[in-house]
């Protein structure tokens, strides 16, 4: 009987000089977590317009009209939203009629609108895939007040490698006014990631 | 009774080896299986466009895992000139370290044409220009590889490497 109880005991001892050091192992170890590094993501937005220019009208006359697609391609890192805005100058500017329409392109190639589809979406009432229609003299000029791309209502977040297609059609209004007239404008698509 | 005590020995003793066996059958049920004995290199391609260029494979369209010397990996993606204007493409790397940069070769064809061949470093410069017309389209096509013979430099190496396409206006002609 003395003999059982001893080897109970023995056995007893050794399961917790086991589970101790078991324990003493979990409360002193250490793990280590090294080769960290950092890096910035990136916001980049570019075009296939190859430096030409997407419309030109000389020597118009009233109703001649010059219509041009863009495609847009997003190649940062991080979502952003994208506005669009321009500079406009000239006095011409307020007898031309602008509309932007936001679409696809199966096929792009600068400035041809051949695989242009708009968006189904009327964004501003004004037709499907339009985000922009009125005198050239009224686009924004400015980031703060630029067009929330498509709507302020529901902005796009763009992410990597995102591409979106616009077609740019300005027309020359029945404008006696515009006589002699000239004007200049320049479209600046910019991203922000907040 | 010593008849007794005798089996009683021989049936613990029986018990003791069954335990014994249960218990080392259990181990080796669930020990880990032997590795191969060393890590290959994992390599990862990817690609993006740019305004100018299109590509039929945005993103990772190259990849290959456990890769060790004589082993090899390809991909292929199209690259499509969206410009009104004939342009002079080339495709530079940029891995995101350097750790496969001196045993990994690459092989870079467009439509065909080899414009580069090398090792991984080289190709931080730029490939061989290529030419591309107004809509026109061509594939791409890469190899990479680990010589056969390759001692180290490649075990447990994980890279990815973005390709970045770089394009200029070939002036008057379209």
């Amino acid at each position: 009987m003395a003999r059982k109880l001893l080897a109970t005991a023995l056995v007893l001892g050794c399961f917790v000089v086991l589970s101790g050091a078991a324990t003493y192992s979990a409360l002193s170890s250490q793990t280590s977590s090294s080769g960290n590094s950092f890096a910035a993501g990136t916001v980049q937005l570019t075009d296939n317009d190859a430096g030409s220019a997407m419309l030109s009208l000389s020597n118009a006359q009233p109703t001649a009209t010059d219509a041009s697609c863009i495609l847009i391609t997003y190649s940062g890192s991080l979502a952003s939203t994208v506005r669009l805005y321009g500079a406009i100058s000239g006095p011409l500017a307020s007898s031309l009629t602008l509309t932007v329409t936001r679409g696809t392109d199966s096929s792009p190639s600068f400035d041809s609108c051949g695989g242009f589809t708009p968006d189904g979406t009327d964004f501003i009432g004004a037709g499907a895939g339009v985000i922009f229609q009125g005198n050239l003299s009224a686009f924004p000029a400015s980031y703060a007040a630029g067009l929330v791309d498509p709507t302020s209502a529901s902005p796009e977040s763009w992410t990597t490698s995102e591409t979106h297609a616009y077609r740019f059609a300005v027309t020359l209004q029945n404008d006696n006014a515009a006589q002699g007239q000239s004007a200049t404008a320049g479209f600046t698509w910019e991203a922000r990631n907040s | 009774m010593e008849r007794g005590n005798r089996i009683e020995a021989y049936v613990r003793s029986v018990g003791v080896a069954a335990g014994i066996a249960v218990v080392a059958v259990l181990a080796l049920a669930f020990r880990v299986p032997d590795g191969t004995g060393e890590l290959g290199a994992d390599v990862i391609m990817s690609i993006s466009p740019t305004g100018e260029l299109g590509v039929s494979r945005p993103g990772p369209f190259m990849s290959a895992t456990g890769l060790r010397p004589g082993g090899s990996f390809r991909g292929e993606t199209t690259v499509r000139n969206q410009t009104g204007s004939r342009l002079a493409v080339r495709l530079r790397a940029l891995p995101d370290d350097k750790e496969l940069d001196r045993v990994l070769r690459v092989e870079v064809s467009a439509g065909g044409t080899r414009v580069y061949a090398g090792l991984l470093s080289g190709l931080r410069g730029s490939t061989k220009v290529f030419e591309l017309g107004s809509g026109e389209r061509r594939a791409l096509r890469i190899r990479g590889f680990l010589p056969s013979g390759l001692k180290r430099g490649y075990a447990g190496r994980i890279e990815t490497v973005k390709l970045e396409l770089e394009s200029s206006v070939e002036h008057g002609r379209g």
